[in-house]
């Protein structure tokens, strides 16, 4: 598999945002190690798609578009009535080999990893700075940990993850590759204002 | 702004979804040439007061299409279904 380049290399600067000292409200990183496949099959056959892969994957397949299921190092989103998305790290092997492997004609298996850019959104002020742009409540009382959501920031489609640990704000955002940088312009300059910080990417 | 009720990914904001047109207004088969019908269903609309079958798409979701029975007036969501469980002739009611 080809060596993923960042969406975000020309404009991704680690370091601190906004005030200069104290906590980082907000901490951003951009989540390079990872790799997304999408299957998606029909609307007859897919219920014994999803037993094949329960198999497979050692986990169930989440039977709704609110939560995904956490499991082994991957997380499974049912993105769409017959639509998955699993994502794992970048040498997850059983993923690798999933993709290459041919599904039948019951599913067609897709790596978009490089098509999506993921940045993580952690701190205090998380939730705060993803709803600057989100119409999607994430208090933890109703958007917990693998809960997600599809929807739209600063006219960005995106997909919102809360990963672990419980109690603490951690969020995933996928976003279309093409948008990667509108995005991140966006959800720097928001978080200027509270005061954060870069990573490294992972 | 509008909620609507997604069968698949919960209530969401308006502005993820697209709207699709008027779900009760069917189109002449293709092979049929008669321009008035075609006009009528390309280009005339009703405009009614309550009631409305209509076409969304949560575009910005799980991209499905659905009806949506909302009420001009109160901008009240009475029914919101996937398209492809409702037949446009019976509505998103299923009436």
């Amino acid at each position: 598999m080809p060596e993923q380049r960042s969406a975000l290399a020309a404009v991704y600067r680690p370091g601190r945002i906004g005030a200069p000292e104290g906590p980082a409200a907000v901490i951003l990183s951009e989540r390079l190690s990872r790799t997304l496949v999408q299957v998606c099959g029909w609307r007859d056959s897919f219920p014994q798609l999803c037993r094949g892969l329960e198999a497979l994957l050692s986990c169930a397949i989440p039977g709704d578009g609110l939560r995904a299921v956490s499991h082994a190092g991957r997380s499974i989103f049912r993105v769409g009535p017959e639509r998955l998305w699993v994502a794992g790290a970048a040498d997850d092997d059983l993923l690798r080999t999933f993709v290459t492997q041919a599904p039948g004609e019951d599913a067609v298996v897709t790596e978009i990893g490089h098509s999506r850019t993921v940045v993580r959104v952690a701190g205090a002020q998380a939730r705060t700075l993803l709803n600057r742009g989100l119409p999607v409540d994430l208090d933890h009382s109703v958007f917990p940990v693998d809960a997600f959501a599809q929807s739209v920031i600063h006219h960005i489609p995106v997909l919102v993850h809360r990963t672990g640990p419980e109690g603490e704000a951690v969020f995933d955002v996928y976003v279309t590759r093409d948008y990667a940088v509108s995005f991140w312009e966006w959800l720097t300059r928001v978080a200027q204002a509270l005061g954060g910080q870069i990573r490294e990417a992972e | 702004m509008l909620r609507i009720a997604c069968p698949y990914c919960g209530e969401r904001d308006q502005v993820e979804f697209t709207y699709g047109g008027d779900a009760a207004s069917g189109f002449p088969a293709l092979a049929d040439a008669d321009l008035d019908r075609w006009t009528d269903a390309v280009f005339i609309r009703d405009n009614p007061r309550g009631e409305h079958r209509e076409l969304w798409q949560h575009q910005h979701g799980c991209r499905q299409w659905l009806y949506v029975v909302r009420d001009t007036v109160t901008h009240a969501i009475q029914s919101v279904v996937p398209a492809r469980d409702a037949s446009p002739a019976a509505g998103a009611d299923g009436r």
